[in-house]
């Protein structure tokens, strides 16, 4: 009889981890009462990095993912992926999979450098993977083009001057030569005159008609100023924008791509997290639409998951991916810095459990690491929550994403990569019954056969 | 004797405040705050209103509800709920958001907020301004 692992998040680490059970072969129940921040977030799947990379210097000599990674587990001890022993060949492995069940995500070998990615301010991101659209607007792979960057009249979110001065400065300091020009078009002014959303426009962009019209206008513009790329808003299809963006690219002549999003508004982020839904569809995962309230206990074991709505899911393991300030994963109540689901204890640097004043733990400039970020549970090798003691507070409970404390995923560069990660392994372990002479990939490639 | 007579005066200013005027003001406290405020469009919230409104304005505008909805529930959401005084001019608005009952908006926020209470909140004061409007002029 297989194993039912039941999990409880909204987000990137509980799909993951859903997708690794099933894949293990485990009965996967998932509980979340609403989308969460994967959703809002700006489409990169960030591994590892560091802060202020390639602000002056030029992008031909930088450093690959695996140079980033191991120098984030020297640096980070408490980095949930270096307690739990996750090297590159283990990471490499893990995202190879998960692009391979979510086939928006373009894998990319951690031997080569981080993507440099445009975002919709007129900066750049650094970043491991991303989305299919977003992949060929890597600014240190466009050297020698002339990009056109294009912005929608009436679309008050993507500045397309700002945006073009921006990139070509970023480019002339990372020593690549490129040449942008901002262009503008016509498409998309709604009928009442009022202002489009994002996602309205996603969602426009999904039907043919409307992608042929911008076909149309984006060829004329190529021609007339000889441009090799264009550089849209991320907002070309909630659906298949892949698709979308492969026949812009065949009918205007020009290799089309996509800026990430700047939170909270993101076509890419709700994309991801329709793409890691239908994955989980595929995989055959209960998915249950409403929030969990509290443990359901037997003696010293974690037996089930009380719902809202008045259910029970009862399991044999328990994933929490319930996330942090946005997915409410750690909640600030009854004067304390909590996690409400279960009422672990939860830490911010060496101050705590359950830490009162959290203004002590924000830092007086706005850039550079604010301790607050490091906020969440502690784990074990094996992911499991522990307890005062060190100890795990259940054998059969684990923790992914972000709810994991120790780590600032904003300075470190490290959000949805280590969600994805730790998701896996946290999936895994919770299918196999623990993580007794575990290796999570040995395991899952046998479950493969 | 100036410090008799100061107690005397404070004496007389106090029985003035709290015996002589509360009777011989009839006009109900309520209706005093209408007088003064209802030409700026604030209204006086019952204590079950005044409870619920923080919940309703937890709103982060991620614009995800306007993916399962066609109302744009987030115009309503990120800005409208914000201030009380401008609930007049999202009338239109309101007319427009037809509300089924299929709750996909609630299930979608990640900041939770209880959008579909939130659209009932709106259009009792919208109503309650009307009656308002009606009964004070403005100017």
């Amino acid at each position: 009889m297989s194993r039912t692992v039941v999990i409880a998040g909204g987000g990137a680490a509980g799909a993951a981890a859903a997708l690794a059970a099933a894949a293990a072969g485990a009965r996967v129940r998932l509980v979340r009462r609403a989308l969460g921040a994967t959703a809002l977030s700006s489409g990169a799947v960030d591994l590892a990095g560091q802060d202020c990379e390639l602000a002056g210097d030029p992008w031909a000599g930088r450093p690959s993912s695996v140079t980033l990674l191991e120098a984030q587990q020297r640096r980070e001890r408490r980095h949930p992926l270096a307690l739990a022993g996750v090297d590159h060949s283990l990471a490499s492995d893990i995202l190879r999979r998960l692009c391979a069940t979510v086939p928006l995500l373009a894998f990319r070998s951690l031997d080569l450098s981080p993507l440099v990615l445009p975002t919709d301010l007129g900066t750049f991101k650094s970043t491991t993977l991303a989305a299919h659209p977003a992949v060929r607007g890597d600014l240190s792979g466009l050297a020698g083009g002339r990009i056109g960057v294009v912005g929608f009249r009436g679309y008050p979110g993507h500045d397309a001057a700002m945006l073009a001065a921006g990139y070509a400065r970023i480019a002339s300091r990372g020593a690549v030569d490129l040449e942008t020009a901002p262009v503008a078009v016509d498409l998309f002014r709604m009928r009442d005159e009022r202002l489009a959303h994002p996602n309205e426009v996603a969602q426009m962009l999904d039907q043919e008609a409307a992608q042929g019209r911008l076909a149309d206008q984006l060829a004329r513009i190529v021609k007339a100023e000889g441009l090799t790329h264009l550089l849209l808003p991320p907002v070309l299809g909630l659906e298949e924008p892949t698709t979308v963006v492969d026949r812009l690219t065949q009918e205007t002549g020009a290799a089309v791509c996509e800026t990430l999003a700047t939170p909270p508004i993101s076509v890419p982020g709700l994309r991801l997290q329709r793409a890691l839904d239908a994955a989980m569809q595929g995989a055959e995962v209960g998915l249950q639409q409403t929030a969990a309230a509290g443990p359901v206990v037997e003696g010293d074991r974690l037996c089930g998951l009380e719902l809202k709505d008045g259910d029970t899911l009862t399991g044999d393991a328990f994933v929490l991916a319930t996330g942090k300030f946005i997915g409410g994963g750690l909640v600030h109540r009854e004067g304390a810095l909590t996690e409400p689901l279960l009422r672990l204890p939860v830490w911010i640097d060496e101050d705590g459990p359950n830490p009162r004043h959290l203004g002590r733990h924000l830092a007086r400039q706005v850039q550079g690491p604010h301790p607050l970020f490091c906020a969440g549970v502690r784990v074990d090798g094996s992911l499991r929550p522990v307890n005062r003691r060190g100890g795990p507070v259940w054998d059969n409970l684990y923790a992914a994403g972000s709810v994991i404390g120790g780590y600032d995923y904003l300075t470190g560069r490290s959000g949805l990569g280590t969600a994805l990660i730790t998701g896996w392994i946290a999936g895994t372990h919770a299918a196999q019954g623990g993580a007794d002479n575990c290796s999570p990939v040995g395991r899952v490639g046998g479950a493969d056969k | 004797m100036s410090r008799i007579l100061s107690l005397l005066n404070l004496a007389y200013r106090f029985n003035r405040h709290m015996v002589v005027k509360p009777l011989a003001d009839s006009t109900p406290g309520k209706v005093r705050f209408m007088e003064q405020y209802g030409p700026e469009r604030l209204l006086p919230l019952d204590p079950q209103s005044r409870a619920q409104l923080p919940h309703l304005q937890g709103c982060i505008a991620c614009g995800l509800c306007d993916t399962v909805c066609p109302g744009l529930p987030s115009d309503l959401a990120s800005c409208l709920t914000r201030s009380l005084p401008d609930y007049g001019l999202i009338e239109h608005h309101l007319d427009l958001l037809e509300c089924g009952d299929c709750h996909a908006c609630e299930q979608i926020c990640p900041a939770g907020v209880p959008l579909r209470e939130m659209l009932l909140f709106a259009r009792a004061v919208v109503q309650a301004l009307h009656d308002q409007m009606d009964a004070v002029p403005i100017g």
